[in-house]
């Protein structure tokens, strides 16, 4: 008789004890042992059971343990180990794999992938913003979705988890059954394929959401119209996919007396609840972008930019994008693009690589992707990881206030990723004023996002929904804000779970791509999508065959579902429904427990006298009639609000985000200080700030604060003084000078010309993919202070020089620059101190240009 | 991952047919296989798609990895493709020939799809030239023993897996050779012989046991745990009209059997077509090989007779992409046919009326009639000169006296299926093959054989003799 797996662990805990008793302070745990008679305790589980009972005998820091095991494999595997307890780990099983894969030169191909693995813990770490390994050695930074709770408390302590579900005996199962399988494959060589990433079919694969089928009948029952056809797709989805939370929930009809399908309200109102996903141009095709903007105009929903801007001739057309998403890389967030908003959208992060920036490869960004973005044909464009104006609710409420005084009119929503304790953060953005709140599900798209994050980072967005609905309701916050979900929504059924969940919006993106013809194809990023969806390749854009119809389609055939499920739910409106979670019960048979996420009747939604109020109107420069003004730092964002031509001189301090998004036609010359976020997003305006006239100064004393023009697109900027860190971040067209700078210096920057007359913090250029930054460098310590990672330091050449002096001549005109007169008085002589920190790939597109 | 952008470089291009001049001369292999360089290159335009829908159900059968290999066969890694191929598919040499393709009509790339079937024909035979294809033998035996009763698709598949699995299969069969339809139903161009008895000849070395000459009954295989009847669909549908049995009159798979057993035999078969006017009736693949073998033979004239209209030469908007397409398709017989006769041999909407016997009641002319739907249109009769007639027709379930053997009451529609969707008939009793689920392909027999094998070999398992 084979020993259970919790005898085992007697057995395994009362061997460790006898070696710490021993005086032993590293414990090793190998699984070579095992053979088709003996099963070894998975590895994580052990690790972590064992780090627990030390912990509980009070032994855990006297004792390391190391993990010698066949299981671990790749870059989330290890990460748990890791975070879960092991302080060194031997995958010898991948490295015997390796040897015999490759004889000839094993040790370098196993150097190899100890690298990649070890770089991929440090992305997995850094996602959770650790920058140390030693930090994240059993940090326990993850979240158990699906596991019984005690089993949870008892071996992986205090790890979140929201819904319960298997336990020990079910591992124990799992393993036999993965144990028998290795030891009698009957059936040939090799490995199974199970399809985790592209899917197999076949008696040893698992199921995927989006199965051939089910592409199929969507796809046929929106090309053709046929309402009956997308019932098949959505009850086989239901029905027969994989399980998800919603396909376990169903609907407590008997406590429901139904009305009339003809009283509910008609689909065609419910559909201006629905969105299309955030999807930028660049990464999707023109055709494709504009399909769902068209689509979704037409039916009163909206469609999202993404964060990849939008060609000006779309705005005030049917093809523009009603939300306007504002992301990290702030591409193409131009003043013309916020006022085109109905709504702008605050990426915080994306439900399928929470804590990822993004990366589009320099072959998609065509000239028009440029010219969208604000950026250099064919030059590689990184959307950071964090916004670097965000490092505090504080900072997000500004960036929320910046973008309302930007566009007046517009909705300002926050999007947030699914998560235990996302209502807290949540409630934070909704007492920042902003409009709406979106929690994104980890299962929706992106075929780019890496591999580890596409199966292991985001959870179900019916976690973080509602815990948010909950939350926001007991702080009664819930009535001032929208709130909306999205992650693989496909059908009425999914909209009725997310309804009653507490959403009031409903997001869609892989469903619509479907309906234009994608089949998952999973290259994404490769920019070869057959379908003409995810390329820019002329050739493979003429094969993109959608029409705004099937999407339009798609979109009421969900509504038509939804309203089925309302009438027999007894609701005339949608919004009687938010958040009567008292109407979902766990099907018969799912071994869920979901009694966090069910059973709670708090049908508040959004009041539209409930919203925040920002008192606008009350601004100075909303009634600012002389060009002359007095400023304090509670004056925030001066500038938003001017209209027309206007040319304002200031005296004070400016607030925070002075003179953001300032467009063309406008200048503000303060005479004073600025504190952070100065020319946020400049878009095509002037700044000038200078040492007031009676001031005692220095000139390295500083003038600004932190992150002056982030996620500039054009306009100038002239800083008779020393900036703090982080300027110019993000700048993709400004031209500035300024007196010398702090620490990440021009960071990420794509465009642009940065000139600084004094001297520059460490890190500077990090992640610079484009623009030219000149730097004074009197000290000639410049080398030392850079980020070679993608910049490298040149001379400056006669046609920057030219640039280079016009530049400063502005300067000096504008900000009576000490420092500029002088350079200007003998430039032949101080030129050769200018040192240009210019990246490989802009070096080679200027000598291009020059050709 | 295949090469990224090999779709859009290469054109898709099938391995040919020999001319029809030299193919008509004999019985040999249709095809020409091409170079290893031209191999790699088709299948490096292999997507690997995120949801292969070539391996999925609208596509193969057999789950076939298709991606994983092409891609495999693609970087120059023929014998890796090979066992990833053989992971699923017993029997690449037949599919490789015979299939339809199921996947390539749901290959993303639709009429432009991969050569799935030629890469794999080519992988198979390179890995018998190169000796990397060695007898199996399992490693450990379970004392169970098996009998399969047939020796088409369906029970060469499903011995297969069985001795796999460590249990003792003993095939029997009926006939002097074992294949069934693989040996005497498909043509010796389509599917040369020395193929199925190369497979064969493997299959006995791994342990498989062949009883020949061999009529099943109940009681001589008391001795083995479990019975797994493959008899096939093999009640061929009759025409019912007048003079149906006169001379000349014969169903195809007869006529095709007498034509492969003097093709490996030698001397003249038993039904020939040489010099004679022949009328095919059935336009399916079965009335194709009909068409080839008379032609081969040297007939005066075939004709090929077909109910239902001429199918459209573009999927129709009820048949979009993945699913079969119902198109027109001409096959090699049609092809040579056009050639030496110069038309297509298919008249379509028509069929016979009326057979009309001369001297002897041997068959002199078979009187047609123009279809409109399935009702005769009067006064569009038409007497067509004839002295062989084959009927293709299809068929219409399992031999009754097999059934009557094994005391089975198969369904209204022939077929030994339990009520469950099962394999399990009764007590140690299982089916499998077109026997269960009525006339089918090739490879979906193959597919039902190994499901039902795993299957007996769960109930094995589970101790319930």
């Amino acid at each position: 008789m084979k020993t259970r797996l919790r005898h085992a662990f007697e057995r395994f805990f009362a061997a460790c004890d006898a070696a710490c008793a021993d005086g032993v302070n590293i414990l090793i745990l190998s699984d070579r042992g095992m053979d088709a008679d003996r099963l070894a305790i998975p590895s994580l589980l052990a690790v972590s059971a064992l780090e627990q009972h030390l912990i509980h005998i009070k032994k855990r820091t006297a004792v390391s343990v190391i993990l010698e095991s066949g299981e671990p494999r790749d870059t989330h595997q290890l990460a748990m180990l890791i975070a879960y307890g092991a302080r060194a780990v031997n995958p010898y099983l991948a490295h015997d794999v390796i040897r015999e894969n490759r004889p000839d030169d094993a040790d370098a191909a196993i150097e190899n992938y100890n690298r990649a693995l070890t770089a991929g813990v440090l992305k997995i770490a850094s996602k959770m913003g650790v920058s140390t390994l030693q930090a994240y050695q059993s940090a326990q930074l993850f979240e158990a979705v699906g596991l019984d709770r005690q089993f949870v408390e008892h071996c992986f302590t205090n790890t979140p988890c929201a819904l319960g579900g298997k336990g020990l005996h079910d591992v124990e199962t799992d393993s036999r059954c993965w144990h028998d399988g290795a030891f009698m494959d009957p059936v040939g060589a090799g490995l199974p394929s199970v399809g985790k990433h592209r899917l197999r079919t076949g008696p040893e694969a698992e199921e995927h959401l989006y199965s051939p089928k089910v592409i199929h009948l969507l796809q046929q029952a929106v090309w053709t119209n046929d309402a009956a056809k997308f019932d098949e797709y959505a009850a086989l989805v239901e029905n027969d996919g994989p399980r998800t939370i919603r396909a376990s929930l169903d609907f407590r009809y008997d406590l429901c007396s139904p009305v009339p399908l003809e009283e509910v309200e008609p689909a065609e109102q419910i559909v201006r609840r629905f969105r299309t996903g955030a999807m930028s141009y660049g990464s999707i095709s023109q055709e494709a972008h504009e399909c769902m903007a068209m689509a979704m105009n037409r039916l009163g929903g909206r469609s999202n930019s993404g964060e990849g801007g939008e060609l000006p001739e779309r705005f005030g057309t049917e093809l523009n994008s009603a939300i306007k998403q504002v992301a990290s890389g702030r591409f193409g967030v131009t003043r013309d693009y916020l006022l085109s908003a109905k709504e702008i959208q605050i990426k915080m992060a994306q439900g399928a690589k929470p804590g990822e920036g993004g990366h589009l490869p320099g072959a998609k960004v065509t000239d028009s992707v440029a010219r969208t973005r604000c950026s250099t044909p064919g030059i590689s464009l990184i959307s950071p990881p964090p916004h670097h104006d965000i490092y505090s609710i504080e900072d997000l409420a500004e960036l929320i206030y910046d973008l309302q005084c930007a566009n007046e009119d517009a909705k300002v929503t926050v999007k947030l990723v699914s998560s235990t304790g996302v209502g807290t953060i949540a409630s934070g953005v909704a007492k920042a004023g902003a409009g709406g709140i979106l929690i994104s599900g980890g299962e929706g798209g992106t075929g780019a996002a890496p591999m580890s994050s596409v199966h292991h980072a985001g959870l179900p967005w019916e976690i973080g929904l509602a815990e948010t609905h909950q939350v926001l309701c007991r702080n009664r916050l819930r009535q001032t804000v929208t709130l909306e979900t999205d992650g693989k929504l496909m059908s009425g059924h999914d909209v009725a779970v997310a309804l009653l969940l507490g959403a009031e919006q409903f997001g869609f993106a892989t469903a619509p791509l479907v309906t234009m013809g994608c089949r998952m194809m999973r290259v994404c990023q490769l920019g070869t999508c057959p379908f003409g969806i995810a390329t820019q390749d002329p050739e493979l854009r003429k094969r993109f065959a959608g029409k705004p119809e099937y999407v339009e389609r798609f979109m009421l055939f969900v509504a038509g579902q939804l309203r089925g499920i309302m009438a027999r739910l007894g609701a005339r409106t949608v919004d009687e429904l938010v958040g009567r979670s008292d109407l979902l019960k766990v099907k018969d048979g799912f071994g869920l427990d979901l009694s966090d996420l069910i059973g709670f009747a708090c049908n508040t939604h959004v009041q539209p006298e409930s919203k925040h109020d920002f008192a606008l109107s009350e601004r100075m420069d909303a009634r600012l009639v002389q060009d002359h003004v007095q400023l304090t730092t509670t004056d925030r964002a001066f500038g938003a609000l001017l209209k027309g031509e206007r040319h304002i001189q200031a005296q004070g301090s400016g607030g925070q985000s002075f003179g953001a998004f300032l467009p063309e036609g406008q200048s503000i010359a303060l005479y004073g200080v600025a504190n952070d976020y100065l020319g946020k997003g400049l878009s095509g305006g002037t700044l000038a700030i200078c040492p007031p006239a009676d001031a005692i100064w220095n000139e390295s004393d500083t003038l600004i604060g932190n992150v002056a023009l982030y996620g500039a697109t054009s306009g100038y900027a002239f800083i008779a003084g020393t900036a703090g860190e982080r300027f110019a971040v993000r700048n993709s067209g400004a031209w500035a000078v300024v007196e010398g700078v702090g620490d990440h210096g021009c960071e990420y920057m794509t465009g642009g010309r940065v000139a600084v007359l004094g001297p520059v913090g460490d890190n500077f250029g990090a992640g610079m993919s484009g623009g030219v930054a000149w730097v004074l460098d009197e000290a000639g310590t410049l080398e030392s202070r850079i980020n070679g990672g993608l910049v490298k330091v040149h001379g400056v050449t006669p046609e920057q020089a030219r640039e280079l002096r016009g530049l400063l001549e502005k300067h000096a005109r504008y900000t009576d620059s000490k420092k500029a007169a002088d350079i200007l008085a003998d430039f032949e002589a101080w030129l050769p101190k200018f040192k240009a920190v210019i990246s490989d790939e802009y070096m080679d597109y200027m000598k291009r240009k020059e050709v | 991952m295949g090469k990224p952008t090999g779709f859009l470089e290469i054109a898709r291009i099938e391995n040919p047919y020999r001319s029809e001049e030299t193919r008509l001369r004999d019985f040999d292999d249709l095809h020409v296989a091409q170079p290893v360089d031209a191999r790699r290159a088709q299948a490096s335009r292999c997507m690997n798609c995120g949801v292969p829908f070539c391996q999925s159900d609208f596509g193969c059968p057999l789950h076939n990895l298709i991606p994983e290999w092409n891609d495999l066969l693609y970087r120059g890694r023929e014998r890796e493709a090979l066992e990833r191929l053989l992971r699923t598919a017993p029997f690449p040499e037949f599919t490789g020939r015979v299939c339809p393709a199921l996947c390539e009509k749901a290959c993303n790339l639709e009429s432009d799809a991969l050569t799935n079937r030629d890469n794999e024909l080519y992988l198979i035979e390179t890995g018998f030239e190169k000796g990397w294809v060695r007898p199996r033998i399992p490693k450990a035996r379970t004392g169970r023993r098996v009998a399969i009763v047939g020796s088409g698709p369906a029970g060469l598949a499903a011995a297969d897996l069985l001795n796999r699995l460590g249990h003792e299969a003993t095939v029997v069969e009926r006939a002097d050779r074992p294949g069934g339809l693989l040996m005497y139903g498909i043509p010796n161009m389509k599917l040369p012989k020395r193929v199925v008895e190369r497979r064969v000849r493997l299959m006995e070395q791994e342990g498989v046991q062949f009883l020949l000459n061999t009529e099943a009954d109940p009681d001589a295989l008391c001795g083995f745990d479990a019975v797994l009847l493959c008899g096939g669909a093999k009640k061929p549908r009759a025409l019912s009209v007048e003079n149906a049995d006169a001379a000349g009159v014969c169903f195809a798979v007869d006529y095709l059997t007498a034509a492969t057993r003097a093709v490996l035999s030698g001397g003249a078969p038993a039904i020939s077509a040489k010099d004679r006017a022949v009328i095919v009736v059935g336009g399916g693949d079965t009335g194709n090989d009909c068409v080839g073998t008379a032609l081969r033979q040297g007939c005066k004239s075939v004709v090929q007779l077909e109910m239902m209209p001429a199918p459209p030469t573009q999927r129709a908007a009820n048949n979009p992409w993945p699913e079969w397409p119902r198109t027109l398709r001409t096959d090699y017989g049609q092809l040579e046919a056009i050639y030496r006769q110069g038309g297509d041999p298919r008249v379509y909407r028509t069929t016979v009326k009326r057979i009309i016997a001369g001297a002897g009641s041997a068959i002199e002319a078979a009187e047609t009639v123009r279809l409109e739907g399935f009702d005769p249109v009067p006064g569009t009769e038409q007497t067509l000169p004839c002295d062989l007639l084959l009927i293709a027709a299809g068929f219409v379930g399992c031999e009754a006296a097999t059934a009557a053997r094994f005391d089975i009451a198969p369904d209204a529609r022939g077929r030994a299926m339990p009520g469950d969707g099962s394999h399990h008939l009764n007590g140690n009793l299982f089916s499998a093959g077109d026997m269960r689920t009525g006339q089918s392909l090739v490879v979906r027999a193959l597919a039902d054989g190994r499901a039902a094998a795993m299957e007996v070999n769960e109930w094995l398992k589970g101790g319930s003799v």
